[in-house]
């Protein structure tokens, strides 16, 4: 690939900071920006083009579609446990979310456009979601509770022995780095810097450690949980 | 799923963030879509292509011209 052309130049910065370059792509481009400050400065003004879209957070309230596959769910599970937000961990309404998200881009750009000046406390932002090998949900991340803080707890008790610990990691190309221990009680959650996060795109890990976290600095138990930053924090 | 917005730091933001909502609002609806999906919720262009059921070309394609649209329109 020729990166002295200016009109791909360009192109591939904006893709860098759009986050829609495939990883090893991601890693090479990094690599030359690295040794190019005129290709940096071509991010550095792309992030700026982007950026008042970082002070955007979706609504909690889901889409309609999405509440009729959580409905149809409960109504085929026989005679469900009563569980309040029963709802939040379930896959059906996760994977519905992925499904609706597609019509929903279109739908928010509309009510962007209508409330531009609209003020008022902001909502907790998802940053991620992280599922188990089975595509299950069980810890999230989400904005707060202070600006520049990310909560990550389980979203249902997770099973702990004294001997072991949950160790959360940022996974910045292929690269983990540990961000701290996390709480196996539902709700109870670990706070860590926004600024620790890896940028939308890459991902974020839980594995099981000795108990005290990893004595390397690397994961060294098997990965329980993964998922990918969604949101690029202010 | 709708999108609220946190009260913007000076009037220097709420003046950039009116300029780029009427510049993705210039955008063809598809590939308005596939930018705000690829920032907002961190999708990769196989599962934009997935969720629109387009191939990845497309994506690819709605990406590049909706960027270069976007910069004409807010770097005129």
């Amino acid at each position: 690939m020729r990166y002295d052309d200016p009109e791909l130049r360009d192109q591939l910065a904006a893709e860098y900071v759009l986050g829609t370059m495939p990883s090893r792509s991601r890693r090479r481009f990094e690599r030359l920006m690295a040794d190019d400050p005129t290709l940096a400065r071509l991010v550095g003004a792309w992030a700026d083009r982007l950026t008042p879209l970082d002070t955007a957070t979706p609504a909690e309230e889901p889409p309609a579609r999405v509440w009729r596959a959580v409905e149809a769910r409960i109504a085929a599970d026989a005679a469900p446990p009563a569980f309040e937000h029963r709802w939040f961990g379930s896959l059906a309404f996760w994977r519905g979310l992925s499904i609706a998200a597609c019509t929903a881009a279109a739908a928010l750009i509309i009510y962007i456009a209508a409330f531009p000046a609209r003020m008022g406390p902001p909502i907790p932002a998802v940053v991620a979601v992280l599922a188990d090998q089975s595509g299950d949900p069980n810890w999230i991340a989400i904005a707060g509770p202070q600006t520049g803080e990310v909560s990550v707890s389980a979203i249902r008790p997770q099973a702990e022995d004294t001997r072991h610990s949950f160790e959360l990691w940022s996974i910045a190309g292929g690269a983990p780095r540990p961000l701290g221990l996390l709480r196996p009680e539902a709700g109870n959650a670990a706070i860590i810097r926004a600024a620790q996060l890896p940028p939308p795109g890459d991902l974020l890990a839980v594995s099981l450690e000795p108990q005290g976290g990893s004595p390397t600095g690397l994961p060294t138990g098997p990965v329980l949980s993964r998922g990918k930053v969604l949101l690029r924090l202010p | 799923m709708l999108l609220s917005f946190a009260a913007s730091g000076s009037t220097d933001r709420g003046a950039e963030m009116a300029a780029l909502q009427r510049c993705l609002a210039e955008l063809d609806e598809q590939p308005r879509r596939a930018i705000l999906l690829a920032y907002l919720y961190g999708f990769t262009r196989e599962e934009i292509s997935a969720d629109c059921a387009v191939p990845l070309g497309t994506v690819k394609s709605w990406v590049r011209r909706g960027l270069e649209r976007l910069k004409r329109c807010l770097d005129p």
